[in-house]
């Protein structure tokens, strides 16, 4: 513990370069991801889905199989490949809904005045203190549980947390001086939110849509452990996962890939959604 | 100032209502019933009509509705249709485990998250401070079903120091009871600590870079000390509310850890009677977690009106 | 700076690597005698939780393995031997004509000290005529009266003979409760059993005790438990850890990992037929004839089997019953009559252009030994060429698609449950849905099958009712399994369930 008052030179440099590192490896993870994700549209070692009996079970390395194969036969490294894409649409979609619903809300609670706050403010209270795994089930009721189903489920849950910081986010924007001075010019609320608010919370948009991808991803496994995630013939690395919890049990190597593949992949997300917050927003990057 | 709560009070009422609705609207929307449920798969569809107009699930959803949230309003929370028992007793004695098991998983999340949230803000340039940083983004990542499984054969079978799972209830054996609550407060613990660090880690540095802290280590403060004296006191109500918020949200948000440890705690019960399409005992539980939810909100608003005048007077 | 922070994300990495890692490198606790041994008690492990205790409403199997036999007893036991032991009724007699059976009354009292009577027994046969259940009621079609003859004697005229009703006395359908407890029976059942319920609690656990008012013996065993882990590994991970020492029922899904875990080795294990179950794929009814035979050829049962990796439990069958049953035949060529044939199929839906026909298959998304056959059957149907889309649902959901109404909202699904063709009979042609299937051919077998008056007439018709379901491709078995328990090796005494799926606790000591 240094008692310097004031940072030395030397600090701000060293942490400048641990943020872009952190980003880095951010990018690194998430462009190899999606890759994946892209590359299962065009090659798979094999169809995922088939079983092949008398294949079962192969330890990684196998000829023809690059991870080896599940209880039924099946390839594990095609199935990872396909998975990828699976969590990166429901991941991304999940966020997706979420943000694009989560600005409307916000911007209008932040701008429409109190009531329309209000409003907004306690909907989302509402819907966070419904338990997400209510409402994740009883969609899975409703429609069948499957890749659908999950990012509606997903976009239930992240809404709220969007709309709130969005609104946050604009209400700070809305103090500035350049909107008094566009209210001044008698612009509509809705050309100054386009024009002026939005792209002032652009970062805040991205850094947290990055960071609820990679929750997504986490929340789509839990999913699956109770039996309302993905379905087959959609395959997610949360399925996969609790497939070999159930077939094998859970410290077999079948587990470990597919748990790789989610703690890897969320962890690249999460340094990357960090790692954009200190490069887009430096106020924000020391508030949560 | 009494129109100040006047106004939010008329807010909370007006939400808690439509609440009620929506939970309602939500449950009733996922189809099926409790009469299908408990008559299995080989029974005829008469005998399935005949016992959903046994429990009064045959008549309008309005009717329903008002007959529900009529007991509600006199108190009575209602009874499951397959085993007769109040709803009320069924959440108490859930309680009695979600209660403990969330409080202490937070309060452990919290001994691990404050210590090392702080030290990795404070010495960030250091390599434990990069370490405790990374672990804790890895802990996040860990997807809880894998972790509780894992912990659960580490200590409960392959060193045999733990139950792996399983509840003993207190009025059999209190430390029964304590043993079966470990290791899920470990689980839940240690992935609260993580995201948790992050958290406390930026409010660190959110807190160290406020004029008060300037301010306090220009008068010859270290760092640390200008911390524990100024800066903790300032950022204590935003944490309170945030712990508070959490802990209603846990009581509910559970549910997979009580699966792995097969506990039979609240959000398990709420997850099994969706699955039984128990539609008065999920409605009524999730409705009085939703009131505690927003009765927290409310408190934590007027607290901030109170200690705030800018807020009152706001906009 | 970077070198701390790759290698901090590399030790991340390696730690988690590592915690698997010492799952296999640790080795397991010893397995010590069981610390219940000593205090005379028992834990079992429970898959699944009923909700309910209601056994007039309910069915489900959670719930049966229970409380019947050890709570509340039936008039008479059928022993696996083919005797007939007394129940609730001490003796009783059957008139040639085989029309009127008289129960006399055990002098007893129910496990809460109330005495057992003749209006108790009339009310809960009464009970069970009305049940919802048809498995319990459809041992009553051929009774008329229910009479009280003195406050011993129970007397009940049927209008034709009825094997339905003699073999329901013997299981669910004969469980008598007192009257007056009627209103608590969904959380407290109260019987005449070895045991009675000290407490339920759902998703967790039931609490029994001995009953100081059995009329019998007094179990070996006063306490026991049953503790419901609904995650299969977790439930064999309890075991190898010495927390509980039986699971009784296990799943077929579980049994490669059991093998795998060497748990066939440090416990016992005991394979009976009673508790196992046929897996058969439900074809519609309304779908064309040479369609659903088509779709029957797809059918791959050693592939089924051998997908469990648990052949030593599992036979390949085309017979709707289980082995032991008199009707069941393994997979051969005279008792398959649409035996695997991916070819042939192929070429089939090439000529009759079945690619044009989508089909749906229902799989139910929460019972994970029934989604395991679909993620066979699925990609095999789309690869013969069949247009098939899966529709995972849950329980509940599945109740409710079955009975929007007819035609069945799915094409082909997977089952499993009791091995009984009666189960299929069609009562009324308007009401028929998946459960049920009308074809008056096999209705007539099955009401000759409960008209028949020797044991060997029966089977014969039951033979020729099964074989129908069979050649219709209307239900079409795939394999069947065995019911597989694992005991603690002291644990001994284990006895095949007499009450229909019921596991006695009684017979078993330490």
């Amino acid at each position: 513990m240094t008692l310097a008052p004031t940072a030395t030179p030397a600090k701000p440099k060293r942490r400048r370069r641990r943020r872009n590192l952190t980003l880095t490896i951010g990018i690194v993870i998430t462009v190899a991801f999606i890759a994946m994700a892209m590359a299962s549209f065009f090659y798979l070692p094999h169809n995922p889905n088939l079983p092949r009996i008398p294949d079962r079970l192969l330890p990684a390395g196998s000829p023809g199989y690059l991870l080896g194969t599940d209880a039924l036969g099946r390839d594990i490294f095609s199935q990872l490949m396909v998975g990828a894409r699976t969590s990166l649409m429901v991941g991304a979609g999940g966020a997706l809904i979420s943000l694009v619903i989560g600005t409307i809300a916000g911007l209008s609670a932040a701008a429409f005045g109190r009531m329309a706050d209000e409003t907004i403010s306690r909907g989302a209270d509402i819907m966070l203190s419904i338990p997400g795994m209510v409402t994740a089930l009883v969609l899975a009721a409703t429609i069948g549980s499957g890749a659908l189903t999950t990012i509606l489920a997903l976009s239930a849950f992240f809404t709220p947390s969007f709309t709130r910081v969005i609104r946050s986010a604009a209400l700070s924007v809305m103090q500035e001086d350049f909107i008094t001075a566009a209210r001044l010019y008698d612009r509509p609320t809705w050309f100054i939110l386009l024009r002026h608010v939005l792209p002032n919370v652009a970062g805040v948009m991205i850094v947290q849509f990055t960071l609820y991808f990679a929750a997504g991803i986490l929340t789509e496994a839990g999913l699956s452990y109770l039996g309302v995630g993905v379905t087959r013939p959609s395959i997610s690395w949360g399925m996969m996962l609790n497939e070999a919890q159930q077939q094998v049990g859970i410290s077999s190597p079948l587990a470990m890939w597919p748990g790789l593949a989610i703690v890897i992949v969320v962890l690249g997300l999460n340094l990357l959604g960090d790692g954009l917050r200190d490069v887009l927003d430096p106020k924000l990057a020391r508030r949560a | 100032m009494p129109v100040y709560i006047a106004r939010k009070l008329a807010f909370f009422l007006l939400a808690v209502l439509a609440a009620s609705i929506a939970i309602f609207l939500l449950i009733r929307g996922a189809g099926g019933n409790v009469a299908a449920v408990i008559l299995g798969k080989d029974a005829t569809a008469e005998a399935i009509n005949a016992l959903a107009q046994q429990y009064g699930l045959d008549r309008p959803l309005f009717v329903q509705y008002f007959d529900w949230i009529g007991n509600l309003l006199q108190g009575d929370l209602g009874r499951s249709f397959r085993t007769n028992e109040p709803v009320t007793d069924l959440v108490v004695s859930r309680l009695s485990i979600s209660i403990p098991l969330c409080v202490s998983g937070l309060i452990l999340g919290l001994v691990i998250a404050i210590p090392a949230g702080t030290y990795s803000a404070l010495n960030s340039d250091k390599p434990l401070g990069a370490v405790i940083a990374l672990l804790s983004q890895v802990g996040i990542a860990v997807p809880v079903f894998w972790a509780g499984i894992l912990l659960s054969l580490l200590f409960g079978v392959r060193l045999g120091w733990l139950p792996t799972g399983g509840w003993t209830n207190w009025d059999v054996s209190f430390w029964g009871a304590v043993r079966s609550l470990v290791l899920p407060v470990i689980s839940l613990g240690l992935i609260l600590g993580a995201s948790l660090t992050r958290y406390v880690r930026s409010a660190v540095l959110d807190v160290m870079n406020q004029d008060y802290v300037r301010t306090a280590r220009a008068t010859g403060m270290t760092r640390m000390q200008a911390l524990l004296q100024v800066g903790l006191r300032n950022a204590a109500l935003p944490i309170a509310t945030v712990v508070g918020l959490q802990i209603a949200e846990l009581i509910g948000g559970t549910v997979i850890i009580e699966t792995v440890f097969s506990l039979p705690g609240l959000s398990r019960m709420i997850l099994a009677n969706v699955a039984a399409r128990e539609v008065i005992v999920v409605q009524s539980t999730v409705m009085l977690i939703i009131i505690f939810v927003m009765f927290i909100n409310l408190i934590v608003d007027l607290l901030y009106g109170v200690l705030d005048p800018r807020v009152r007077l706001a906009r | 700076m970077t070198q701390t922070i790759l290698k901090s994300f590399r030790l991340g990495l390696t730690m988690l690597t590592a915690t698997a890692a010492i799952m296999a490198a640790v080795p397991g606790v010893a397995l010590a005698a069981s610390p219940r041994a000593e205090e005379g008690k028992m834990i079992l492990v429970a898959r699944q939780d009923p909700g309910t205790l209601d056994y007039t409403k309910s069915n489900l199997t959670a719930l049966r393995l229970w409380i019947p036999a050890n709570v509340v007893e039936p008039l008479v036991y059928f022993n696996k031997d083919g005797s007939v032991a007394p129940g609730v009724a001490e003796a009783w007699e059957i008139s040639e004509d085989k029309l009127t059976y008289t129960f006399t009354i055990r002098e007893a009292k129910f496990s809460n000290g109330e005495a057992l009577t003749v209006e108790d027994v009339i009310y809960s046969l009464n009970a069970m005529k009305a049940s919802p259940v048809s498995q319990n009621s459809s041992a009553y079609q051929a009774v008329t009266a229910i009479e009280k003859v003195d406050n011993r004697t129970v007397k009940v005229t049927l209008d034709r003979p009825s094997q339905n009703f003699w073999k329901g006395m013997g299981s669910t359908a004969g469980l008598i409760q007192p009257e007056a407890a009627a209103e608590t029976i969904a959380t407290n059942p109260i019987g005449t059993g070895p045991y009675k319920l000290v407490n339920y609690t759902s998703n967790s656990s039931f609490e029994f005790t001995a009953n100081e008012n059995y009329w019998g013996e007094a179990p070996a065993i006063k306490d026991v438990t049953v503790r419901i882990i609904t995650d299969g590994t977790a439930g064999l991970n309890a075991l190898e850890a010495g927390e509980v020492d039986s699971l009784p029922v296990i799943t077929i899904d579980l049994w490669e990992q059991l093998m795998a875990r060497g748990l066939d080795k440090n416990f016992s294990m005991v394979t009976y037929p009673q508790i196992g179950e046929p897996t058969y794929a439900v074809i519609n009814q309304k779908l064309d004839p040479e369609l659903r035979q088509a779709l029957a050829m797809t059918i791959d049962r050693q592939a089924y089997n051998d997908a469990f990796g648990a052949s030593w439990g599992a036979e390949n069958t085309c017979t709707f019953a289980l082995p032991n049953q008199a009707w069941y035949s393994p997979e051969s060529a005279e008792t398959c009559p649409y035996p695997y044939d991916i070819e042939g199929v192929m070429a089939l839906v090439a000529e009759k252009g079945y690619a044009a026909t989508p089909l749906e298959y229902a799989s139910l998304s929460d019972v994970p030994d029934l989604s395991l056959p679909a993620d066979i059957m699925v990609p095999t149907m789309q690869a013969a060429g069949f247009n098939m889309t899966r529709n995972a649902i849950d329980l509940a959901r599945y109740s409710q698609l079955i009975f929007q109404g007819r035609p069945p909202q799915f094409d082909v699904t997977v089952m499993s449950g009791d091995a009984d063709p009666t189960q299929w009979a069609c009562a009324d042609e308007a009401s028929a849905g998946w459960s049920t299937y009308c074809s008056a051919e096999y209705t007539q077998a099955l009401a000759d099958a409960d008209e028949a008056l020797t044991d060997e007439d029966y089977l014969a018709l039951m033979q020729k009712s099964a074989d129908i379901l069979r050649k219709d491709a209307v239900i079409v078995p795939i394999i069947a399994k065995k019911g597989v328990g694992l005991f603690d090796p002291d644990l001994k005494g284990f006895v095949e369930p007499r009450v229909a799926v019921a596991l006695e606790f009684a017979p078993l000591h330490w």
